[in-house]
């Protein structure tokens, strides 16, 4: 390579970067002309041989030549570059579809406690505190202290499971805890207590041993059916999530008077056939409620010419399969992943 | 308890329908299950006669029958071989639709019956929907019935609605007629109707009862001589058997149709049978025995109230007679017993028999001891009616009345009802309420309150309360608002009872972790079969007394068994990744403890096709499962997981660690026994985990609250190294000296453990190689080379100090 004929080769080599299509041709011709033993590089390093005024001005001509040069292959090498990740992205096609479920995220709560932590939140919301108690109790915080006397025919109905070789029993109701919480604190009182309670009876579609409740009690001076009636209300639209007609019907438990079972307008019902869920009667049973009778009051010394108090009883099972339409209460203890992984 | 809708009518004047008295009956208190409508369906039903009976000639125990109407001569095939020639019977005509008792519709049709033609049927009782008992025999009419008549024109069709309605326990007095119609009539402001007794309650006294016991407080008894026991009219059986209580005869059936209409349950005696003159009332001599009309035989106890003559108990008081002393077709001469017994005893004495019966449930529900005369003459007029005879003698005993009402006088301010019910009633308004109910009460008006004397019947009322609820139930509750609340808003109690509803419990902690993790959450049954822990080698420390079923023998002293049975059940529907957990009672030694169990068993992860690009196919083992537990364990620094030198026997006994909390042993887990396993054909391991809470339920994460610390700006630098020890060492003691050494140097972070590997041949003998990757940084600059290694060195000093230990590289 001559420095004298080197525009007609910038020229010639001008075309040829002008036809190459591969980044590593085009580096090829790079480092041909520009790199360290490249024909260029060696042009300008020769030049030291000359005499300072053709050194001057060869050097220009040759300088011109390499800018020109680097010029128009980094221009194309930009241009390659870019054509060659829109290649390489072009075949990186996958089928999106074949994605599926990341395999680990599916648990699930049971739906009792779900429901049981909905409902005391609920209740914690409205102000009241939450408590616990033992689920083997003796006859008095089961049933005497609640004034249920031995004897009396209602100890029929609740069917009670005892322990052998021990004067303890099965609690058949949340209510024993109201006793233990008055006994050791005076009013007011605002609790609300979850647990499971036991009676001793066949299981079927309906009726279960062993079933949850959540017990509610408020103690205090100024309190009555007016706020029982409120606190359910709220309760009821809130749990339901819509504001539903209740009806407060008058009912006997031996531990609150005046009582009342509360039931919900039926929101299943279908006018053209039978309502399993009512049983077309239009309307549902929530709950149990009532004011304090004076002689639960008289069994923790309280006054109860002062003290005014409140108490319900709601049923978990009973209240989840209204609400999400399950026919048969032993499918909670069945514990088949069927059932569970659906909540 | 069924009631017809009827017979309301006779007792209280209204024009409700069936669904409106339901309306008001649950409006005060009594729940209605359902209403059903009675109606027989008898068309082409008529009356004929029997002209002509002969065998058939292909069955034996069939009959031809020849028939007439008067005009038209039918041929019938009859299978009741007790009919005979000239009776007058109720045939079912071809295209006849009958509705038996069961309400079971049939259509009649012309068939042939073994060869020979058979133009309709003979109708029994059953199959005319009049006996709920199969086995009636054909129905037999009066010979002077008219022949060819619709049978409708002689037996009236009585369409009927039974109501089924709860009655309270407490409402012993709502278990009749006239007991809910009371109730009907106050809430309609009507007055009832007692039923009639024509004849004067006329008799000579008669002594022949002795009451030797105070269990009984009244007795009365009517003798009726003369009697003609038969079959009852048809709506007297109407009466009994639409609501369920089969009809005997005339005399039984009147004794419990009074029963039904007062409430007073009555016993009629066949008093030839008696052996001696006199009755006793008194106790059952121990072992005493009895055979009652139900056929059973019961065997008394001296608690037990029976009535006796001289050798022999004839009746159990107040629960059901005797079968020496019944009513039979050929008793002529009957003893009506009408009695007030002691609720309590016939209570216990039907608990302790295991019987029941309309009777015993009615008194020990408290019977009105002001009905019982009325009611007895209220039946024998009915029997002299019905079965003829004539009323000879009566008897009255009264006893020592222990339980009957004194004259209670209960004061009832008007400032008590606005402050328990939150509204106001007026003084009119709680007057009319009063009237109705039947409470006599006089107004002190100075001080703003009555004094109320209850009726005999209403046994629950007993305080002021139970006169507000009066109140309230007959007003209803709608007139009391929901608008506000006028008491506490916040209960002003220290919130920190150990709940696990509670915002910080650390169960709720281990909850959400474990269901992010892809767990699911069981509840079981706290009771199970002793034959459930044979497998697991656990002994139960409570056993129920009387449970009504197997599956409720014990209460569980784990909560291993049954989620061992969820995760086998699971497994057969063909689920492969099983990992489960529960928070419940278990009952054990210690008594009644909170537990908290966690059984996982097959994929770690659920199928997925990435896991096969990277060979990821992990199964549940000791690992995976102490991993997991010890992630939960993280919250606090308490818990440590040791060695478990002394496992249960269901745990495989290397594979498995213990838990401490505070020094004190909490809780195990591990991989279950082999043994254990194997006789379910598992293929893989069970993990297991199960702490006792009780110890650290109170910890709050509330009571931590974390301070910010301040944390590094600059990269991490790692190293990798590989230690060769013995295998006898156990990798907590290079973790031990590498935990210690991180607390002395501040640029020391983190380790992870990277690969455990051993290979006699490339390590030697005996030797196991533990890579470790440690991460440095350093909060105040950029860690180099020199620091790293320099610190690294000093680690591997002590390590290689305190253990014998080679690098490898």
């Amino acid at each position: 390579m001559n420095i004298d004929n080197i525009e007609q080769i910038v020229e010639k080599t001008i075309k040829e970067i002008g036809s190459i299509n591969d980044v590593l041709i085009l580096r090829r011709l790079e480092i041909k002309y520009l790199g360290r033993n490249g024909l260029l590089t060696k042009i300008l390093r020769n030049l030291s041989k000359y005499h300072i005024s053709i050194r001057k001005k060869k050097g220009a001509i040759a300088n011109k030549a390499k800018k020109i040069l680097s010029n128009e292959i980094n221009k194309k090498m930009a241009i390659l570059k870019k054509s060659d990740t829109i290649s390489k992205i072009e075949n990186e096609t996958i089928d999106c579809s074949s994605v599926f479920y990341f395999p680990f995220l599916e648990g699930s709560f049971h739906p009792i406690m779900n429901a049981m932590y909905n409902i005391v939140s609920i209740f914690q919301g409205l102000g009241f505190f939450v408590a616990d108690g033992p689920e083997m109790e003796t006859d008095w915080y089961n049933f005497e202290a609640l004034n249920i006397p031995k004897n009396h025919s209602v100890r029929d109905i609740q069917d009670t499971f005892y322990i052998q070789g021990t004067e303890k029993l099965l609690r058949t109701h949340t209510s024993p805890v109201q006793i233990h919480i008055m006994e050791n604190q005076n009013p007011p009182i605002k609790v609300i207590v979850p647990g499971r309670v036991y009676r001793n009876e066949h299981s079927d579609s309906t009726h279960s041993p062993i079933f949850h409740q959540i017990e509610g009690l408020v103690v205090e001076e100024n309190v009555n059916f007016t706020d029982l009636k409120f606190i359910l209300k709220k309760f009821i639209d809130i749990f339901f999530d819509k504001s539903l007609e209740i009806r407060f019907r008058p009912s006997y438990f031996q531990f609150t008077e005046p009582s009342a079972e509360v039931d919900i307008k039926c929101f299943y019902c279908n006018k053209n056939s039978y309502c399993k869920i009512c049983k077309n009667s239009g309307w549902i049973e929530i709950l149990g409620c009532g004011m304090v009778h004076p002689n639960v009051f008289k069994s923790v010394n309280y006054d109860y010419e002062k003290y005014n108090g409140y108490a319900f009883g709601i049923g978990i099972e009973r209240i989840l399969m209204i609400k999400h339409r399950i026919n048969d209460i032993r499918l909670f203890y069945e514990n088949n992943l069927g059932f569970l992984k659906q909540f | 308890m069924k009631f017809s809708y009827n017979f309301f009518k006779k007792f209280v004047n209204h024009n409700l329908n069936s669904n409106n008295l339901s309306e008001i009956l649950i409006s005060l208190g009594f729940e209605v299950s359902s209403i059903n409508k009675v109606e027989r369906s008898w068309s082409n039903v008529i009356v004929v006669r029997i002209i002509s009976l002969k065998k058939h000639p292909n069955a034996n125990k069939l009959l031809i029958c020849k028939l007439t109407d008067g005009n038209t001569e039918y041929s019938v095939i009859c299978g009741d071989q007790n009919i005979k020639l000239g009776q007058n019977v109720v045939l079912a005509k071809d295209g006849a639709v009958l509705c038996n008792s069961n309400v079971n519709i049939i259509t009649i049709k012309k068939k042939q019956i073994r060869g020979v033609l058979s133009e309709g049927m003979i109708c029994s009782e059953y199959e005319l929907g009049i006996k709920k008992n199969k086995s009636t025999g054909v129905l037999i009419l009066d010979k002077d019935t008219k022949l060819g008549i619709p049978l409708e024109n002689i037996i009236k069709m009585n369409k009927d609605y039974i109501i089924d309605i709860s009655i309270p326990t407490n409402r012993g007095d709502c278990l009749s007629y006239l007991g809910l119609a009371r109730e009907i009539a106050t809430k309609l402001h009507k007055l009832v109707n007692f039923p009639n007794i024509k004849s004067k309650k006329i008799a000579t006294i008669s002594n022949i009862v002795k009451l030797e016991s105070n269990l009984c407080n009244k007795y009365m008894g009517i003798i009726i001589s003369n009697v003609k026991v038969k079959p009852s009219p048809i709506w007297l059986i109407d009466a009994l058997e639409n609501i369920g209580i089969k009809s005997i005869n005339n005399i039984v059936d009147i004794t419990n149709y009074v029963m039904l209409e007062t409430g007073q349950p009555l016993h009629a005696f066949d008093m030839d049978k008696f052996s001696s003159k006199e009755i006793f009332i008194r106790q059952a001599k121990n072992l005493e025995k009895i055979i009652a009309i139900n056929n059973k035989k019961y065997i008394l106890s001296k608690d037990i109230l029976v009535i006796a003559d001289i050798d022999k108990p004839i009746s159990i008081a107040g629960i059901i007679g005797g079968k020496n002393s019944e009513i039979d077709n050929d008793t002529r001469t009957l003893f009506l017993e009408s009695a007030i017994f002691d609720p309590i005893s016939v209570r216990n004495s039907s608990k302790v028999l295991k019987i029941v019966t309309e009777a015993s449930y009615r008194f020990s529900r408290g019977v009105d001891h002001k009905l019982s005369n009325f009611s007895a003459w209220r039946a024998a007029n009915l029997i002299i009616e019905i079965a003829g005879g004539n009323i000879s003698k009566k008897i009255i005993v009264n006893g020592l009345s222990p339980d009957l009402k004194k004259n209670l006088n209960i004061k009832l301010r008007f400032s008590r009802i606005q402050k328990i019910l939150g509204c106001k009633i007026t003084i009119s308004e709680v007057f009319e309420i009063l009237k109705y109910i039947g409470i006599i009460f006089k107004y002190n008006c100075e001080e703003d309150f009555v004094i109320c004397r209850v009726p005999s019947w209403r046994k629950d009322i007993n305080y002021e309360i139970d006169i507000i609820e009066e109140i309230i139930r007959i007003k209803g509750y709608d007139i009391i608002q929901d608008l506000e609340e006028k008491g506490i808003a916040i209960s002003s109690v220290n919130n920190n009872s150990n709940s696990i509803f509670n915002k910080n419990n650390i169960i709720k902690e281990f909850r959400v972790k474990l269901k992010n993790f892809g767990f699911n959450e069981v509840l079981n049954y706290s009771f199970l079969k002793i034959e459930d822990l044979r497998k697991f080698n656990i002994e139960y420390c409570y056993k129920i007394l009387n449970p009504v079923s197997r599956e409720n023998e014990i209460l569980r002293p784990s909560l291993l068994p049954s989620l061992y049975n969820n995760l086998i059940l699971n497994l057969d529907y063909g689920y492969n990744r099983i990992s489960l957990f529960e928070y419940g009672k278990i009952f054990n030694k210690k008594g009644e403890r909170r537990y908290f169990s966690v059984i996982m068993y097959g994929d770690v992860w659920d199928n997925w096709w990435q896991w096969n690009k990277y060979k990821f196919k992990p199964k549940y083992n000791f690992f995976f499962g102490a991993g997991i537990i010890k992630n939960i364990l993280n919250f606090s620094k308490d818990f440590n997981i040791e060695e478990n030198n002394n496992p249960t026997n269901y745990y495989h006994p290397w594979k498995t660690s213990i838990v401490k909390y505070k020094d004190n042993y909490v809780g195990q887990f591990g991989i279950l026994a082999p043994y254990i396993t194997e006789k379910d054909n598992l293929k893989n391991e069970i993990f297991f985990f199960e702490i006792d809470v009780e110890y650290f339920f109170d910890i709050n994460k509330k009571d931590k609250i974390k301070f910010f610390r301040k944390f590094s700006r600059f990269p991490f630098l790692r190293r990798d190294v590989s230690l060769i020890v013995d295998k006898s060492l156990k990798f907590s003691d290079i973790e031990n000296i590498i935990n210690k050494f991180m607390k002395s140097n501040d640029i020391l972070k983190k380790y992870y453990l990277l690969s455990i590997f051993s290979n006699d041949l490339s390590i030697g003998y005996n030797k196991i190689s533990y890579s470790i990757r440690l991460m440095y940084n350093s909060n105040e600059k950029t860690l180099t080379n020199y620091d790293v290694d320099k610190n690294m060195n000093l680690l591997l000093n002590k390590l290689k100090k305190s253990l014998n230990l080679k690098l490898r590289c």
